[in-house]
């Protein structure tokens, strides 16, 4: 299958006199996942329901490597809560699959490739709220789009929801879907996306990609069985360290990338228990923070 | 995945028999459909109770003391009543955003949706119809001559014309119930209008009051025509209006 790009070309949007969306372009690879990140009001939503088609205000074109371009497929997933509650989950996905003009041999592509066998001829309304979103995930998917947009997936779910979530967009990524996806849970997108879009007052303010020398991969915060310990030696070899107030170290490079390997041999050379270590190589937080903030 | 599905434009018929549909297809299990099932069935049961100790000799005097509770009282309650429930299926699950992401939403959805109203209205009126002979055989047990047949017939014109004089009110009620979220407002319209209706029915102009359009039918042949049409093709025009406006509506 040839690669596509999905092209959010100058889309501008306004209600009245207020300037919802002020031509904002973007551009998405195949299998890739961009983390649109802003304040409340940034426009991040208003930005989705255009190129879902719910509002006016601009195209999203899927251009294929040989420059062909066609109208991309756009499936959308505002929230979990639009379900019908009095029906089952069969039911839900049966009338999609009406509006969408698929067969109903889409449920059962779906329920395999979702595993939703074991709820999807129970009602709705009794469902959890994983089990619904992984339902609100199928009915997107009825239709294979070549971008989903996701609004806030992840709100209000267990960890354990989130993992299944997360192991979802893994495979749809595989599968060469482009995913955009807003949150204010900037631990999820750092986790998940690949290149990171600050939205504010309807502006893309900035991006950036992994590896993207405005990204930090400079701290790492480490947890062992003597803190004071751990501390002296890692400021010996010099390394900035703070201890937080849970006994965790967090430990910067001065600037140079952080060896998380070399930290670790230090600690265990030194007899000093590591029990964790997470090398915070990608801080969205200091990319927003670096543009401005959500305030700016 | 994607690229599994052919770039296939529907035709607008298909389009709009896909949202058709799939408003009958959420009606399944819902409180819309039980509603009514049960709005013409209380108003032959009330009828019931009320006719056992008078004394009610045909199916005519029967029918016509259903159609008047049905078409004063319970009609406008009941269009009410469905106009929030087939609505906030949507409203309060701020579904309307996930319903509009489809091809051709706009305006099939929102016809769609003023057209299962209708389309209920008929049935609550076609089992009112089928449910009158049932109390009537309840009261009296069976019929010894076959004159109630031609009364059966006359009372379901009657019932028929009711339900095209009320598309008009159809067609307020569902305007006010998609128009806002809350459903506060079109209660408030149903109640209002069903409240004005009893002032409004001694009056001259209260043949203009779509309210009283049903009860209406029961009156002299000219007003019974006036109300049947006037009901009937301004409740089109009126859904035609509907469905435009919320076509270019855009919420904010």
């Amino acid at each position: 299958m040839a690669s596509v790009t999905i092209e959010i070309s100058n889309i501008t949007k306004q209600f009245g006199r207020y300037l919802a969306l002020d031509d904002v372009s973007l551009s998405l690879a195949e299998g890739s996942l961009v983390g649109l990140v802003g304040p409340n009001g940034a426009g991040k939503t208003t930005l989705m329901r255009v190129c879902a088609g719910v509002i006016s205000g601009g195209q999203t074109k899927a251009i294929a490597q040989d420059g062909s371009t066609r109208v991309a497929r756009v499936a959308a997933l505002f929230n979990n809560r639009d379900l019908y509650d009095h029906l089952s989950g069969y039911d839900n996905l049966k009338l999609e699959c009406v509006l969408q003009r698929q067969g109903a041999d889409a449920i059962a592509r779906l329920s395999e490739y979702l595993g939703l066998h074991s709820f999807l001829h129970k009602k709705v309304g009794t469902l959890s709220l994983g089990m619904r979103q992984r339902l609100a995930f199928a009915r997107a998917l009825v239709c294979p789009p070549d971008l989903l947009l996701l609004d806030e997936p992840t709100i209000g779910l267990d960890p354990a929801a989130k993992e299944e979530i997360f192991h979802l967009l893994g495979k749809l990524r595989d599968d060469g879907v482009a995913i955009l996806m807003s949150s204010h849970d900037l631990g999820d997108l750092e986790r998940l996306a690949d290149t990171y879009v600050l939205l504010r007052s309807g502006r893309i303010i900035a991006t950036a990609e992994l590896g993207d020398p405005s990204g930090t991969r400079r701290t790492a915060i480490v947890e062992t069985s003597d803190s004071r310990a751990a501390a002296a030696l890692l400021t010996n070899s010099g390394y900035l360290v703070r201890i937080l107030p849970g006994g965790q170290l967090e430990v910067r490079s001065d600037g140079l990338p952080l060896k998380p390997d070399h930290v670790a041999r230090l600690l265990v050379c030194a007899d000093v228990a590591l029990y964790h270590l997470v090398s915070n190589d990608r801080s969205l937080e200091a990319f927003i923070a670096a543009n401005g903030g959500f305030g700016g | 995945m994607a690229g599994l599905v052919a770039d296939v434009r529907p035709s607008n018929l298909a389009l709009a028999g896909a949202f058709v549909r799939a408003e009958f297809m959420k009606l399944r299990g819902s409180l819309a459909l039980l509603l009514c099932v049960v709005a013409p069935i209380s108003v032959v049961v009330l009828n019931l109770a009320i006719s056992l100790d008078q004394d009610i000799r045909s199916f005519a005097q029967f029918a016509s003391a259903s159609s008047a509770l049905w078409s004063f009282a319970m009609l406008p309650m009941a269009v009410t009543a469905l106009s929030v429930l087939l609505t906030q299926m949507e409203h309060s699950r701020l579904a309307w955003d996930h319903a509009l992401s489809h091809e051709g939403a706009r305006p099939f959805l929102y016809i769609a949706k003023i057209g299962t109203a209708a389309v209920l209205t008929w049935a609550m009126h076609g089992l009112l119809a089928l449910a009158m002979p049932i109390g009537w055989l309840l009261l009296r047990g069976f019929p010894g001559s076959d004159a109630w047949l031609g009364e059966f017939a006359t009372s379901s014109v009657i019932l028929a014309k009711m339900a095209a004089s009320a598309m008009l009110l159809v067609a307020l009620q569902m305007g006010c119930a998609i128009l806002f979220r809350s459903a506060i407002p079109p209660l408030c319209l149903g109640i209002v209008g069903t409240m004005a209706a009893t002032g409004a029915v001694l009056s001259r102009q209260g043949i203009y009051f779509p309210w009283l359009f049903a009860i209406n039918v029961m009156s002299t042949p000219d007003r019974a025509a006036f109300v049947v049409w006037f009901g009937l093709l301004g409740g089109l025009a009126m859904f035609a209006v509907l469905s435009t406006f919320f076509s270019l509506r855009e919420r904010n």
